[in-house]
């Protein structure tokens, strides 16, 4: 093995070391928060994320049961029991119609009906949100909702 | 032992003679000389000078960090850290922007369902938006501060000017960046502390319309207002942002971090203070960062006259002499610097980790142009423009004062021609500043803690209307 000439040695004072030291101290303190902090979050995260949502959904039921009086029962009957336009509180509206499908109706309308669309961007007055808080309202009526045929013409529940 | 005759060849292509580099023992060290690695790490691990310095000269990191820097920018108290903390911030706001951005529609009938999908349905969704949002907050709180600082430590003077410039330049586009990233949640906080803002423009003589009609786009904030500032809060600011950071950082390196120069130059710190009662105290304190003794009364007499170490001087190994090595007062960037930012920087991870835990980015109901909250409030830097709109005329507070607040500032360094950085040679700049800077901090205190609706006074021990 050759001899070793690598130059003068590195001379460093002892409290540059020490004070290195404590700062890598710092950053594995910091690591271990963090490394713990994710998975902490990722258990808590399923039961602040169904919170969240029943929230959302309370929020949906209780502004979508509003949008809906101001806007749709004049014609659909106050609770969506009838009137001179489709009954939408019934077994069999409800069961056959998709929340999309909703959605698309009250957005574009219905053609050859005095059903306008009510989405904003085709000129009506609603968000796409107000309108999914009028879908979500009316699903909520879906478990008593009564069997009524004739449905389309906005007949009442016997 | 590897084969001597095949080493050589390798190792003078490296620039490393044989008797430098390690011998190869272990299956460890067998990986460090095969060529993949070598090719990736450059140099070994040497604890000599020259080997320190090489690594330092064949890495990447040289672009942003000396080889050596002075010992005195290892102090806490040197910058507070404050430029990189907000470099960080600007790095954690752009990996989370990334995420957010995958869940994200700039339109106003699909942007508030995204958020309302970030909090109920998409992993990590709300702590992503939360922390995005208390980055951005802290960002703009922490580039203030590093402004401030610089201005207290006259570090903007000769040859720092065109820096300090680049400097408000990235100030506004911090602003910019979080009053476009304010709108994106489409809620009604957003939606009108943004009308708030853009109804400012408004007051600019002459080109108030035009200007207003280019930052929103039509008659009031609607989908192109959101696609503008979309596309400017994830294309436009961030690559300004970047351009104008690798000058600021390119500059720093250039002026900042060099070796100490004549006693005339901006940061020329009297030898005193390395030698006198102050870094005496820290020897003794165990608490501060560095604990930098006091150094040899020799070497302070040759900082004092001027001289500096050169930098080759270290990488040529037989020319670090003793009176050199003397006045030597730097340390190498790495470890000692980069180490320590790597640590500032995970401190940084955890603080806005832990705040986004805590404190959720609020949503409120979806912007609705027919109703307006009561009270309106700008985002909290802009509070105190508002608070001065209510008692002044809106082309005073609302334009005169900022811009001249800001062009003031930008050209600073080239009126202030005093060359002084000690604050006992700076009394009217000083004072002029602070006076600005209480006057600023008490209208944004007062507009976002003790204003209620209709801008009426409301003490925030009876109701908070501060909305972060």
């Amino acid at each position: 093995m050759p001899e070793k000439r690598s130059g003068p040695k590195l001379s460093e004072p002892e409290w540059l070391q020490r004070s290195l030291d404590r700062y890598l101290a710092f950053g594995l303190l910091f690591m271990v928060v963090l490394i713990v902090a994710f998975p902490l979050y990722r258990l808590r995260e399923p039961t602040l994320r169904s919170d969240a949502k029943n929230e959302q959904q309370q929020n949906y039921e209780k502004t979508g049961g509003e949008l809906f009086s101001q806007n749709c029962a004049s014609c659909h009957g106050k609770q969506a029991t009838g009137g001179t336009a489709p009954t939408l509180n019934s077994k069999q509206f409800l069961s056959t119609t998709s929340d999309n499908q909703m959605a698309l109706i009250i957005t574009g309308g219905v053609s050859g009906s005095s059903m306008s669309p009510w989405s904003l961007d085709y000129g009506g007055s609603l968000t796409d949100e107000q309108i999914r808080q009028l879908v979500t309202y009316l699903r909520t009526l879906e478990p008593h909702a009564p069997s009524i045929p004739d449905w389309r013409t906005g007949a009442k529940a016997p | 032992m590897i084969d001597q005759e095949a080493a050589s060849g390798e190792q003078i292509r490296d620039g490393l003679e044989p008797d430098v580099y390690p011998v190869a023992e272990g299956r460890w060290q067998r990986l460090k000389h095969t060529d993949a690695w070598r090719s990736m790490f450059r140099h070994p691990q040497l604890d000599t000078p020259r080997g320190r310095a090489l690594q330092g000269f064949s890495n990447v990191f040289l672009h942003v960090y000396p080889v050596k820097v002075p010992r005195r920018v290892l102090r806490l108290r040197y910058s507070w850290r404050l430029g990189f903390i907000a470099t960080v911030l600007f790095w954690i706001l752009v990996v989370t922007g990334v995420y957010l951005m995958f869940f994200y529609t700039p339109s106003v009938t699909a942007a508030y369902g995204d958020m309302q999908q970030l909090r109920t349905g998409i992993g990590f969704g709300q702590l992503i938006r939360n922390v995005h949002r208390w980055s951005a907050h802290l960002m703009v709180l922490v580039v203030v501060l590093h402004l401030v600082r610089v201005f207290f430590a006259g570090a903007y003077k000769k040859p720092r000017e065109f820096n300090w410039v680049i400097g408000i330049g990235l100030l506004a586009v911090t602003l910019g960046f979080s009053f476009t990233g304010y709108l994106l949640p489409w809620d009604q906080l957003s939606y009108w502390a943004v009308t708030v803002g853009t109804n400012l423009v408004n007051y600019v003589p002459i080109f108030g319309g035009i200007l207003t009609d280019l930052l929103i786009g039509g008659p009031q904030i609607g989908q192109p207002t959101l696609q503008r500032f979309y596309a400017l809060h994830v294309a436009v600011l961030p690559l300004l942002l970047a351009l104008f950071l690798m000058v600021h950082i390119w500059r720093v390196r250039k002026d900042g971090f060099a070796v100490r120069r004549g006693a005339a130059g901006a940061f020329a710190e009297g030898a005193n203070e390395l030698v006198g009662s102050e870094s005496a105290a820290d020897a003794t304190d165990a608490t501060d960062a560095t604990d930098e003794p006091a150094i040899p009364a020799a070497t302070a007499l040759a900082l004092a006259n001027g001289d500096r170490v050169r930098l080759l001087g270290v990488v040529d190994r037989e020319s670090v002499t003793a009176e050199e090595r003397l006045t030597d007062d730097t340390v190498f960037a790495w470890p000692h610097l980069i180490v320590r930012h790597v640590v500032v920087a995970l401190g940084t991870i955890a603080t806005v980790l832990a705040l986004g835990v805590a404190f959720a980015a609020p949503l409120r109901d979806i912007a609705n142009p027919n109703l307006t909250p009561e009270p309106a409030k700008a985002p909290w830097y802009f509070v105190g423009l508002q608070e001065l709109l209510s008692h002044f005329d809106p082309l005073i507070a609302g334009i005169f004062v900022p811009a001249g607040v800001l062009l003031t500032l930008a050209f600073l360094p080239y009126f202030d021609k005093n060359p002084h950085t000690e604050s006992k040679y700076r009394k009217v700049a000083i004072s002029v500043f602070a006076t600005i800077l209480v006057i600023a901090v008490v209208l944004t205190v007062i507009g976002a803690l003790f204003r209620g609706p209709g801008w009426k006074f409301v003490p925030p021990w009876q109701h908070s209307y501060l909305e972060m």
